[in-house]
């Protein structure tokens, strides 16, 4: 027995072993001995709970003339984690089992590793192999991989350095540098770097001819892939197996950091210099045209074509796309839209639409001679939901993925709209009986409308004349979108009925069309001896938002409610409704009957009808001579309208007002009406009352109105036709 | 009310030193007629406009007129709702005036130019005093200038609604003329009476929407000295063939209609002595195409036609001696033009369309000839026998009534004031506009 009575460092010999810990369930052990097989059952402290299989590296050791001539390093798995201290092991070697005694004190594994170095001398590549493998077995946890870091960083060369490296979206990085025993192609790497913990990563490299190394290596090129994303930032060196043993490739200093959209041309001009097998040039060539700020399909030499109208970021972070895409032979496979790292497949669901301006452009171009120009459904309409909910991480762009080639790309410029707005836009191409148009609906239109998340219309500012008094019993909210009129003619009847003269009057609108009237406003309210509280909103789309952010002016716990088209057909009309809402308690919204200027019904009442699955609303009389009224009494109907109500705030506030998912004001009152009968407060209808409301301008918008209309309801089914086949009356 | 010191403010839309219409003819008269009646004061209030040059501070000013006139500029007037937009003006300006008159009348006979806001501010301003307003055509009820004609075919209107009214007016929504209507009707609701000088305008008030009961018909008083003696006949064969035709020369006034059915006339009848003198100016400020047709028109005509130019007021009786027939060829309603009253009172005869005030005031074959409106065959036939039948002129001339005098018709106002004070609602209330939207 040799005494190496030195330094703790060293491997005991024959019966002792050192120890040291790797984690909680796997212990290094090493020692000498007789040759051992890769693999053995050991058991440790005696005790048969613990049989397990250790992974083992044994070394001819260079002492001469030892009983113990092979050194050994086990890497025991330990299947519980109770604290005992493990105090020995037994090796079952077919024929005699080994025992080794452990020392008491455990080493830390960076001891450890220095130890087996000065041990195993030459072989000491091979024990740092073997710790490697048996530690990177099966899924290796960040700890493990720190260790094998701690290990590599001791054991492995320097072999040469990444100088550029190209971050790329989807989540691998493209290094270039030099080294003298990298191979080619395909191969497993540990990434270093930061203070992240190590990764285990793929490398798929080709070399290429480097002058300044004068013979003494190559340069080399390739992608470095994890399953998270590589930071590649934060990188500062590559391990690999080389021939001879572990290498390090170190990030230089003073290295190239690309961005994604830099990195594919910088690789493309790599390319013909790179040498590699047809795997790694493939790979390298995707990565080579991925997107990088470039239009690359207008420029195809192949018949496809994209045309943009617009793409815009809708209220809740979706991005609806309008466009063309031109492409008679059928060679794209797939359309993506991609915004930083969100994506999604838009040609699954998008809407075609007819193009003929599209066919006509091309007719004579050459490349397209396969264009049929019967075929006109070129255009599209897509929606992809929350792809940039607080405005896009990075680039926008559409990928068309070509089924013989590599993919091509085209940049989107991305402007912020509102629901209402895009429908707005694509309104002109788009005849609302049209399949088109109901497809559009059923998959954009209506989802985007749906999701509405964004914020209550509110009161920015707000302006009093007179002796405004916000907390008095009544006021009377009038709510315009902008589009009424005329409304110093209502204020001038409000000033000639002795019952509405002197109400506290808000009236609430966008702040861009009452700033135009806001002086007229004033001067009326004050030669009539008004006391009007004018509220410039914002996010008002239409009247049920003015009402909404005119309500949100005012204290008052009654409100009597009318759109800015509405006029009184005489006075006393207001008296009348709060009487018939007072007698009922305040319960109820108390709605009166609505006339066209010809003295027929526009508005009495909506009442439910059917049965079960079948059931509506629908509006009674609508058209009818008034006639019909005659004898009329008072009716507990489905909905009131917001148009002209009364109402207590408390109610209308407990129901937090109108739902946002809408791009009208039909159904958006409609809902409204519901959300209070669920939560207790019915709509009474009073035919005794009559009030005017004039058709506005039934050319200008028709077409809004009519594709509005049908968006609402499909919005409104959505959310109500449940509820409403279990209704009662 | 005692009749003692009743006072009165008269107001209207124009001076008639400034502009010739009729009705600010009549409603100075009745402001001269009622000065003229014992304990009664009137004061005239007349709106003024552009190009007359106005004080800075002050809306109110006078031109050398008398004491008891007074001239109000306003120019900030929107037709379509007969709204006046300066209402600080006119809190500022004008009720101060009327604070300080302090008249128990206050007799509207327009308020075009001066806006139906003139109509609150009073109200507001005098709630003890009485507001009655005249109605000399249709403008509260007609956006076509008052007459109550469509647009484009000058076919006539019998009824308004918001829907008919687009009809005329394809640029302006139902909606707007709803509007109209409702605020028009509402403020028109303020005044406790309204005069009308035709029963022909009363119906039409009514059909509108007006209470029957508060509607008095009073025609217009005229203020002329002398009756011009019937024409000198000279000549061989003596007849009465000198027609003439007073007015303004707007489309509505029909003059074409007149110009025309003058050529159709056989030479034979027409002879050397017949004649038409139009008595009438401003044809250069009607629309291009109205005035090529007239200018067409007078072409043909030839020396059957001469053109006396403008006239004022002052000048009718004298213009009257040369003149045998006097020719109403209007082709709107008419309410009670002041020539039918000042033909009657020169005694002479009248030809005019079979509508309106006219056929109402004029009775055919008794006092005057009636024409189918329009059609200028059917004048050109009254014409004819005009000149040719025997004794027709001087038995049309006997059935002329008397008309009346400015001081008959003050009398028959001051009547109507009396009344309606008394019948006046407590002050501060306003009259009920309820009774006022019958049939709205």
């Amino acid at each position: 027995m040799n005494e190496h009575r030195t330094a703790d460092h060293r491997v005991q010999d024959g019966h002792r072993a050192m120890l040291a810990m790797v984690d909680d369930s796997l212990a290094l052990i090493a020692g000498a001995g007789d040759m051992m097989p890769a693999t053995l059952h050991v058991l440790l402290n005696g005790d048969p709970n613990t049989l397990s299989q250790a992974a083992i590296v044994s070394w001819r050791r260079t002492v001469q003339g030892s009983d113990a001539p092979y050194g050994f390093v086990a890497l025991v798995p330990l299947k519980s984690t109770s604290r005992t201290r493990l105090e020995s092991v037994v090796f079952r070697q077919p024929g005699q089992p080994v025992r080794y005694v452990l020392d008491e004190r455990a080493r830390s594994l960076d001891e450890a590793f220095r130890a087996l170095r000065e041990e195993a001398g030459p072989a000491y590549g091979a024990v740092v192999d073997g710790i490697v493998e048996a530690l990177l077995a099966g899924t290796p946890n960040p700890l493990r991989l720190s260790r094998v870091a701690a290990l590599l960083r001791l054991a492995a060369q320097g072999d040469g350095f990444i100088e550029v490296m190209g971050r790329s979206e989807e989540g691998d990085v493209f290094v270039q540098g030099w080294a003298t025993e990298l191979p080619r192609g395909r191969m497993r790497v540990i990434a270093v770097g930061g203070s992240g913990a190590p990764v285990l990563a793929e490398l798929t490299s080709g070399t290429f001819e480097r002058e300044d190394l004068g013979g003494g290596g190559q340069g080399f090129a390739g992608l470095v892939e994890a399953k998270e994303p590589v930071d590649a930032a934060a990188l500062r060196s590559l391990f690999f197996r080389g021939k001879e043993g572990w290498r390090c490739v170190r990030v230089y200093e003073q290295r190239v950091l690309r961005e994604p959209t830099e990195t594919p041309s910088h690789i493309r001009a790599m390319l013909p210099r790179i040498s590699g097998s047809a795997e790694v040039t493939a790979k390298l060539n995707v990565a080579a045209h991925r997107y990088d700020g470039q239009d690359t399909v207008s420029g195809l030499e192949k018949p496809v074509r994209l045309g943009i109208d617009f793409a815009a970021i809708v209220d809740d972070g979706g991005i609806v796309v309008s466009g063309w895409l031109l492409d008679p032979d059928r060679l794209v496979g797939s359309v993506t839209l991609h915004a930083g790292a969100q994506s999604a497949v838009l040609d699954e669901r998008w809407t075609r639409q007819a193009r003929p301006d599209v066919t006509r452009a091309f007719a004579d171009d050459a490349l397209f001679a396969s264009l049929n120009p019967q075929h006109n459904r070129h255009g599209f309409i897509a929606f992809a939901p929350r792809m940039a909910e607080h405005g896009a991480t990075g680039p926008v762009y559409l990928e068309l993925s070509l089924e013989d080639g590599l993919p091509a790309h085209y940049p989107l410029v991305t402007t912020r709209l509102t629901a209402r707005q895009v429908i707005e836009r694509l309104l002109a191409t788009l005849d609302p009986n049209s399949s088109t148009a109901l497809n559009a609906i059923e998959r954009q239109f209506g989802p985007m409308v749906q999701s509405l998340q964004r914020g209550k219309p509110v009161a920015a500012e707000t302006d009093d004349i007179g002796a405004f008094d916000e907390t008095a019993p009544l006021a009377l909210v009038i709510g315009t979108d902008g589009r009424a009129g005329d409304l110093d003619i209502l204020l001038a009847l409000l000033a000639l009925d002795p019952e509405t003269r002197n109400l506290p009057i808000v009236l609430a609108g966008p702040s861009e069309s009452l700033d135009e009237v806001g002086s007229e406003i004033r001067r009326l309210a004050g030669f009539y001896g008004l006391a009007v509280r004018v509220v410039y909103g914002e996010r008002i789309e239409d009247r049920c938002d003015a009402l909404e952010a005119g309500i949100s002016a005012t204290k008052s716990e009654t409100l009597a409610l009318m759109s800015a088209h509405i006029l009184p057909r005489g006075p006393g009309w207001l008296s009348r409704l709060e009487a018939a809402y007072r007698s009922r308690g305040g319960k109820y919204l108390v709605s009166p009957a609505i006339l066209f200027e010809d003295g027929s019904i526009r508005w009495a009442g909506i009442w439910l009808e059917g049965e079960g699955q079948g059931r509506t609303l629908a509006e009674r009389y609508v058209g009818y001579p008034r006639a019909v009224l005659d004898g009329a009494e008072p009716a507990e109907v489905t909905a009131g309208t917001p148009d002209c109500c009364m109402v207590s705030r408390a109610a209308f506030e407990e129901v937090e007002g109108f739902t946002r998912g809408y791009v009208g004001s039909a159904e958006k009152g409609l809902d409204l009406a519901l959300k209070l009968k669920l939560a207790g407060t019915a709509s009474l209808w009073l035919p005794e009352v009559e009030m005017l409301g004039a058709e506005e301008d039934i050319e200008a918008g028709a077409h809004w109105r009519r594709l509005a209309r049908r968006i609402d309801r499909w919005a409104f089914e959505r959310r109500w036709s449940l509820v409403m086949s279990n209704m009662g009356g | 009310m005692s009749e003692s010191a009743i006072r009165i403010l008269v107001v209207s839309h124009g001076h008639p030193s400034q502009s010739l219409g009729g009705a600010e003819v009549a409603s100075h008269n009745l402001h001269k007629g009622l000065n003229e009646l014992d304990d009664v004061s009137s004061f005239y209030l007349a709106r003024v406009g552009p190009p007359v040059p106005r004080h800075s501070a002050s809306a109110l000013m006078s031109l050398g007129h008398k004491e008891n006139e007074l001239l109000y500029y306003a120019n900030d007037f929107n037709h379509f709702f007969l709204s006046n937009h300066n209402t600080d003006e006119v809190r500022q300006d004008l009720l101060r005036f009327v604070r300080e008159l302090e008249p128990d009348i206050v007799h509207f006979h327009h308020v075009l130019g001066l806006g139906l806001e003139t109509l609150y501010a009073v109200r507001e301003a005098l709630p003890e005093a009485a507001i009655v307003m005249t109605f000399h055509e249709f403008v509260p009820i007609c956006a076509h200038d008052g007459q109550m004609v469509k647009t484009g075919n000058r076919r006539l209107c019998h009824a308004a609604s918001p829907i008919d009214c687009n009809g005329c007016f394809p640029d302006i929504a139902p909606a707007r003329f709803l509007r109209r209507e409702r605020f028009v009707k509402a403020m028109l609701a303020l005044a406790d009476h309204y005069v009308v000088p035709s029963a022909f305008l009363a119906g039409r008030y009514a059909e509108w929407g007006i209470d029957p009961d508060r509607i008095t018909v009073i025609e217009n008083g005229l203020d002329v000295a002398e009756e011009a003696p019937a024409r000198t006949l000279t000549g061989p064969r003596p007849r009465r063939s000198r027609f003439a035709f007073f007015g303004q020369l707007t489309p509505y006034k029909g003059v074409d209609v007149l110009l025309d059915a003058i050529t159709r006339v056989p030479e034979e009848i027409w002879g050397e002595d017949a004649r038409l003198m139009i008595f009438g100016s401003n044809l250069e400020r009607q629309p291009e195409a109205y005035r090529k047709t007239v200018e067409e028109l007078i072409e043909r005509a030839g020396p059957r036609v001469r053109f006396y130019g403008a006239y004022q007021n002052a000048e009718m009786p004298h213009l009257m001696q040369s003149v045998d027939w006097v020719v109403m060829p209007s082709i709107w309603w008419e309410n009670s033009p002041v020539v039918i009253q000042e033909a009657f009172f020169h005694r002479r005869p009248l030809i005019s369309s079979n509508i309106g005030g006219m056929a109402e005031k004029i009775a055919d074959r008794v006092n005057g000839l009636h024409f189918r409106v329009f059609s200028a065959e059917d004048l050109a036939d009254r014409l004819v026998e005009a000149l040719t039948e025997e004794g027709l002129w001087d038995r049309l001339r006997d059935g002329i009534p008397e008309p009346c005098s400015y001081r008959a018709c003050a009398r028959r106002h001051l009547d109507l004031y009396l009344d309606v004070l008394e019948k006046r609602q407590p002050a501060g209330e306003p009259a009920s506009p309820d009774t006022v939207a019958q049939t709205a």
